[in-house]
């Protein structure tokens, strides 16, 4: 009879062990213990189902004990928990809580696989009815069902790791408005604060409030609301509360066993991953494991490293010597729409560690491309590498971006397992067509970046000293052309665009230092270059630009809390888009043309210029449609747009690329622009007085008014006579006009029909009808036409000839020749004669 | 006075040296030649500004003379062509083509970036109107301008190199309909046979004919049509061609001055890249390179390696002493819906060297999902890891939809560090369902090689389940009946995975056992029962059945009525689908 293998906790590790054991060896007997219902179930799929972008709950139960047994001849236990361990009698207790029952098991060997279980400090309140953890297919079940139930509207998340985050994203794609607490100051503990600050202004920008520095005073529950009390004072209300704060090793079984274990709880190992006691292995997030870049011990609860000690330790139980070679802490996470990861060190770890920027590491940070510009969809990623300045030892590295960050990461990663070197990562040959990469990848040029600071080619400055700058002792050169300086700029910084550099160097006083920006760092470099070359002895450049400058500086917090106690901010405050597309004005349509510009994958400043240039050639209320690739094109556009005087419609993301609609000009200026420009008034030439005309005339005018058209009337000849006041005005005439005076009707009650007038009779008929008919009489048609604005203009020459005065014509009408007749009706689109 | 470095060919390579070199040094003095009208443009956007991804044509330009002097103080002067190099005197002869002049510059370093050409072979009917090669901007100009005027609706495209697929993809997106006429026996010679079948039958289901192994013997051309003859006599007709047969190095004007060629045309430089005039460097597709997996000189041209050519070149010239060290040929093109990778090393070059499958090396293939099956997009990828015994990586190959290029660069990474099969294993890579899987396909595929390594299962290749021994080998067939019922490779016998323990009686013990899954894992884990319950003879099938359907059940299997290869495939549909497994 071969060996009995006894593992406790069947998901990631457990299971692993469980199946590659079974491949190793069709004797050994195996029996696997999970506490809970269910096996090897997908744990990092949870937020997604939550969120329905996993819609089937079975996809997370990747294996069942029956599947279990079928194919690999394994005992699974469910529902039954270990109890305790004997190691000196080589059994366990069980007890089965499907019955009930205690039993003892032996084994020949163990292996605890436990995992971790989420933190659940003892704030008060903490156990209301509304607040869950994530960690296993029963809470999912319990937090998914809460959500389709009840339908929360307002939800709060506690913590902003890696859990806390994804199920920000998921909660807010079941439309529920998501406030996230962190005790630290930025989320994402495994990248460092620049890089996590571009995580806080993405998810601000989706409405995801983040209170950072501030932790949980206390719950209150009260008729399905919680009320958050934080630390600072304040308060939040939600209807929902996600805990995930931390996690922490289920090692109770082990300690009570009597294995070894470390401060923290973790239990130790040996590279064989075999615990204090020969017999009993462990695996997973319950163990101490070494930090494969800094050679010390730590705890990394990470799915991939368990899954492959579970390999491991198969095979050493099955007489393999084996070394698990510690854990580097590759880990990645979807956050909205961008991808965060990380690999090796941090800085935050190093300056943990003692260790010191400059002298014991260097850092630089790129903003490169997820592929060839020129073809559709690249877009930046910022990238953060951290080198051994003197021997060039890549010690770890970070990216943000939304696409290409995984290909990245793993890269780097992969490299960090053969102990690689900036140098080494130049060389790297990776896969190069447009549709993946550049024939520089992006992990080529952060290395060819790191290795200009190491071979000093260029002093490096970072973020960070830019708000503690003497100015009499340092210049600030932004060198991005001054079109992006109108994006904002970092403040007290003087401009010299960099194709300028070599003529305008003397403004530059050679003995000051001199720091040079400009978007993402390439220019910065060439003029550090430039300025070195010619004497300047102490130049740097900023990694990363203003780019990364702005990140954390400019970004929405500033703007919140009015004050920024970082220094200096931009100039001007960088604002939220919605990626819903910000529409500033629904009302407004654009009557203009539309002129489509693609400006996907420009070098920067190029969509801005590409706008700048179409606008320039645009007319007032035309409609500029705009796709670029640089995701801080979107809210750079909107303060371009409040610069310029230009009016941003819309902005947002799309599929891959980025958009704004911009109208050139200002609301106003449209309006203005629409009255002149746009032919769709009615003039009129009144020429008759018959009654019948008159009222015609009137009822279009006052229809084309009430449609928002600009009417213009103008009364010659006859049609004077309607217009003229109903009582005689003395007016100083001439015999002729008075003999004109006498035989014209005046006003609008003395006119007559142009047919069946009938002495009379007819215009009396006429009127009883449209009072009958409830048509509006010709004397409140006049008054309404005038009151509406419509332009009634007498004919200047008209009046003379027919000796009619401007005292005998009603109020309201003006005076006019044929020229301001023809100037109105250039601008319309019908002209009548009547 | 700095020192004067002259550059002749102002793309890739040429480009990138004079930009470097101006941010070494301000004070040298830098003038670059180009022949033709463009430079530092983007040769690898060509097909898909003429496809119409790529919408705005000033896209492909990325750089101009005027930039370039902007800010580098280059001195670019297009449209010159040098004619000849006089190394004693340290000068070359310059021909202005815009002014038809003729005059000479003199050099303290000159610098080779001629790069390569187009073959043409004297093929009758070549010259023919409707007739194009595709390698520069009036090249592009030409087929766009024929093709959006003239709207063909059929081309032909002779050679299925990386050009010759990316513009099928990009004529096909045209709606145009494309043939491929290739005279090897597969498409993308960087990869093996069995991986460019998947390609193969990818384009075919998307309706592009393939004539494999065959030449053109004539084109002939009559009024806006060419009738191709191919050497099997078959004709097709089309109303163009692209030739894209392969291309030769530019390198005349090098050898013309005396320097050291190789037989191939290619320019011979040292490890600095310095060619045999210690005045002249060269880099780019017109020099010979070391490959870096077999140390044997070689020519690859390969945008990637050119510019990073440029950046050593120019540091070199500002001495510093920095080696090139070779180039290991890691390249990808996107063909419709799939990517395919490379790297390294692949069988048909090993073979050529002599080596043997087996003894000096060893093939797993994979085929695995491109993130965690559960999170909704993942799609699958053929994974092909060729290594040594010992367990050094040599080459692998990949093809699938997505996540492919990740994978290849994670290997290419490995490769570069002389990476084991061992290490590909240990790799941590980075996981999150929307990313990858717990154990990623580059982990994964090394475990089967492990496994192979290990003894822990014998491997069998595709072609090893055709044509095999009845008497003396039985091939098993553990899948379940549904998968089956979809095809089956002839001559194996059914027992589903779960059911080998109870049936093992079934199976010969004194056979050879060639155990085939859907993609090989169940295969792995039957073989793995069998070997423990005392069957020596055991085999499993590299890539499963789908590896096996890709190469013996395509699309072009289906006309053949007699091919019995696999029963019961309703050969139409016979593709490597997106959801995986054969269909």
């Amino acid at each position: 009879m071969s060996k009995k293998v006894v593992i406790v906790g069947g998901v990631a590790g457990g299971a692993s062990t469980a199946a590659r054991l079974r491949r190793n060896d069709e004797t050994v007997q195996i029996v696997m213990f999970e506490k809970g219902e269910y096996i090897s179930f997908a744990n990092c799929g949870l937020p997604y189902y939550i969120g329905e972008t996993i819609q089937n709950r079975a996809d997370l139960l990747v294996q069942t004990p029956e599947a279990m047994k079928a194919r690999f001849n394994i005992d699974v236990r469910v529902k039954s928990e270990v109890l305790s361990i004997n190691k000196e009698a080589k059994t366990i207790q069980v007890i089965d809580h499907a019955t009930g029952q205690k039993y003892d098991e032996t084994y020949d060997v163990l292996v605890l696989s436990p995992g971790s279980v989420p933190l659940k400090p003892p704030i008060p309140g903490i156990d209301s009815p509304n607040i869950f953890s994530l960690w296993n297919i029963p809470d999912t079940d319990a937090i998914k069902g809460y959500v389709d139930n009840l339908k929360p509207r307002r939800a709060a998340v506690i913590g902003g790791g890696f859990i806390g985050l994804e199920m920000a994203e998921n909660l807010y794609e079941r439309g529920i408005d998501v406030t996230l607490v962190e005790m630290a100051d930025q989320v994402m503990a495994p990248i460092d604060y620049e890089m996590a600050t571009q995580v806080h202004n993405h998810m601000r920008q989706k409405g995801v409030q983040l209170y950072l520095k501030d932790g949980v005073k206390s719950f209150d529950y009260g008729h399905g609301v919680t009320t958050i009390e934080l630390q600072s004072g304040k308060k939040i209300e939600v209807d929902m509360v996600i805990l995930s704060i931390g996690i922490r090793p289920q090692s109770e079984l082990a300690k009570a066993g009597g294995l070894n274990v470390n401060e923290r709880g973790g239990i130790v190992v040996d590279e064989y991953l075999k615990t204090s006691d020969p017999n009993i292995y462990a695996i997973g997030d319950a163990i101490e494991v070494v930090d494969f870049m800094g050679g010390f011990k730590t705890m990394i609860p990470l799915a991939a490293p368990a899954n492959k000690q579970g390999r491991i330790c198969a095979n050493n139980i099955c007489g393999d010597q084996e070394t698990y070679d510690g854990t580097q802490g590759t880990s990645i996470a979807k956050v909205f729409d961008l991808t965060v990861a990380s690999t090796g060190l941090s800085e935050k770890t190093l300056k943990r560690l003692g260790k010191a920027m400059g002298t014991d590491y260097q850092v630089s940070i790129i903003h490169a491309k997820s592929h060839a510009g020129y073809y559709p969809g690249a877009i930046p990623m910022a990238i953060k590498l951290i080198f051994e300045p003197v021997t060039g030892k890549v010690l770890g590295s970070q990216i943000v971006g939304y696409d290409g960050v995984d290909k990245r990461i793993d890269v780097i990663a992969t490299a960090l397992r053969f102990g690689a070197t900036v140098k080494n990562l130049m060389d790297l040959e990776l896969a190069y067509a447009p549709p993946y990469s550049s024939a520089k990848d992006p992990v080529n040029m952060v290395a060819f970046t790191a290795e200009n600071i190491m071979k000093g080619k260029t002093g490096v400055a970072h973020y960070f000293e830019v708000p503690t700058i003497d100015k009499t002792k340092t210049i600030l050169v932004d060198v991005r052309d001054a079109i992006e300086r109108e994006m904002g700029f970092i403040e007290g910084s003087v401009n010299i665009p960099l194709n300028d550099l070599r003529v305008r160097m003397g403004e530059l006083d050679p003995t000051k230092e001199i720091i040079l920006y400009c978007a993402i760092g390439l220019r910065g470099y060439i003029g550090a270059r430039m300025l070195k070359q010619h004497g300047y002895g102490n130049v740097r450049n900023l990694s990363g630009g203003y780019t990364t400058y702005s990140h954390v500086f400019c970004g929405s917090e500033n703007e919140e809390d009015g004050s920024n106690d970082k220094g200096s901010c931009c100039q001007i405050p960088a604002e939220n888009f919605e990626d819903s597309g910000d529409v500033v004005d629904r009302s407004l349509k654009a009557t203009g043309n539309v002129v489509k510009v693609n400006a996907c994958g420009l070098q920067c400043p190029g969509p801005i210029m590409q706008v700048h240039k179409a606008l320039e050639v645009m007319e007032n209320g035309d409609v500029l449609e705009i796709t670029a690739t640089d995701p801080g094109f979107a809210t750079d556009i909107k303060m371009w747009c409040k610069k310029t005087g230009h009016t941003l419609l819309a902005s947002g993301k799309a599929d891959k690329n980025f958009y704004a609609n911009i109208m050139k000009g200002t609301v106003e200026q449209k309006l203005q622009q629409t009255i002149h420009s746009i032919p769709n008034n009615k003039t009129m030439v009144v020429f008759s007085d018959d009654l019948d005309k008159a009222i015609a005339s009137l009822i279009i005018a006052n229809g084309a008014v009430s449609m928002g058209r600009k009417v213009t009337m103008f009364y010659t000849f006859w049609g004077l006579n309607i217009i003229k006041k109903h009582e005689k005005v003395n007016a100083p005439k001439d015999l002729m006009a008075k003999m004109f005076s006498m035989m014209l009707p005046r006003g609008t009650k003395k006119l007559k029909l142009s047919q069946m007038n009938m002495m009379g009779m007819g215009p009396l008929m006429i009127r009883k009808l449209m009072r009958d008919k409830n048509v509006d009489s010709l004397e409140t048609l006049l008054d309404m036409a005038l009151k509406n604005g419509v332009n009634m203009i007498a004919c200047n020459m008209s009046m003379d000839l027919m000796g009619v005065h401007e005292s005998e014509l009603i109020e309201g009408v003006s005076m006019g020749g044929v020229a301001t007749y023809l100037g109105e009706a250039e601008d319309a689109d019908v002209n009548l004669f009547i | 006075m700095g020192q004067k470095v002259l550059i002749i060919g102002g793309v890739a390579g040429g480009a990138s040296t004079a930009a470097r070199l101006r941010r070494n040094d301000e004070s040298v003095q830098i003038i670059m030649f180009e022949k033709g009208e463009y430079i530092s443009f983007a040769n690898c956007g060509l097909p898909y500004y003429i496809g119409g991804s790529i919408e705005e044509r000033s896209a492909l330009l990325v750089q101009t003379p005027k930039a370039m002097k902007d800010r580098f103080n280059i001195d670019v002067r297009v449209q010159n062509e040098v004619l000849s190099i006089n190394k004693d005197e340290k000068t070359v002869s310059v021909k202005n083509h815009i002014s038809g002049e003729t005059y000479e510059e003199s050099y303290d370093v000159l610098v080779l970036s001629p790069g390569s050409l187009p073959l043409k072979p004297p093929i009758p009917g070549i010259d023919s109107p409707n007739i194009f090669s595709l390698w520069n901007i009036p090249d592009t100009d030409a087929v766009k301008g024929y093709v959006d005027t003239l709207k063909p609706k059929r081309a032909a495209i002779i050679g299925g190199g990386f050009i010759g697929l990316e513009m099928a993809e990009n004529l096909h997106d045209l709606g145009i309909e494309v043939t491929v006429v290739e005279m090897a026996n597969q498409v993308m010679a960087p990869i093996d046979y069995e991986m460019a079948t998947i390609v193969q039958n990818h384009m075919r289901n998307k309706n592009v004919q393939l004539y494999l192994e065959d030449g053109v013997k004539s084109f002939a051309y009559n009024e806006g049509v060419t009738s191709i003859t191919l050497q099997s006599g078959k004709t097709v007709e089309a109303d163009m061609v692209m030739l894209s047969i392969g291309i030769r190095p530019q390198g005349e004007l090098a050898k013309a001055a005396g320097l050291a060629m190789n037989e191939r045309g290619g320019i011979v430089v040292n490890d600095y890249l310095i060619t045999s005039d210690p005045s002249i460097y060269a880099l780019g597709d017109a020099i010979e390179v070391t490959d870096f997996m077999t140390h044997q000189k070689a020519m690859v041209p390969l945008a990637g390696p050119a510019n990073k050519q440029g950046r050593i070149v120019a540091n070199n010239i500002c001495r510093r002493k920095e080696k090139y060290h070779g180039t290991q040929g890691t390249a990808i093109a996107k063909v419709f819906d799939l990517a395919v990778a490379s790297t390294g090393m692949n069988e048909k070059t090993l073979k050529r060297l002599g080596k043997e499958i087996g003894k000096d090396y060893q093939v797993s293939i994979i085929h695995s999902k491109s993130h965690a099956g559960y999170y909704p997009g993942s799609t699958m990828m053929a994974v092909k890891l060729i290594f040594e015994l010992d367990g050094k990586v040599l080459g692998a190959q990949i093809v699938g939809y997505g996540g492919v290029d990740k994978r290849i660069d994670v290997i290419a990474t490995a490769l570069r560090y002389g990476g084991t099969v061992q290490d590909l294993t240990e790799l941590e890579l980075a996981y999150a369902p929307p990313f990858s899987s717990a154990k990623d396909p580059v982990n994964m595929v090394a475990f089967t090689a492990e496994n192979i390594l290990l003894g822990k299962t014998g491997v069998a290749q595709y072609y090893e389940a055709v044509g095999f021994d009845k008497e003396k080998t039985v091939l098993v067939d553990v899948r379940d009946l549904k998968e089956r019922e979809r095809g089956f490779i002839e001559g194996s016998v059914h027992i589903p995975v779960n059911d080998l323990r109870e049936r093992l009686g079934e199976l010969d013990k004194s056979k050879d056992i060639l155990l085939y899954c859907a993609i090989g894992l169940r295969g792995y884990i039957g073989a793995r029962i069998l070997k423990e319950n005392g069957f020596e003879n055991v085999r499993n099938l590299s890539g499963g059945y789908t590896t096996y359907s890709s190469v013996y059940c395509g699309p072009e299997n289906s006309k053949d009525l007699n091919c019995v290869n696999c029963i019961g495939v309703p050969k139409e549909t016979a593709d490597f689908n997106e959801s995986g497994e054969a269909k």
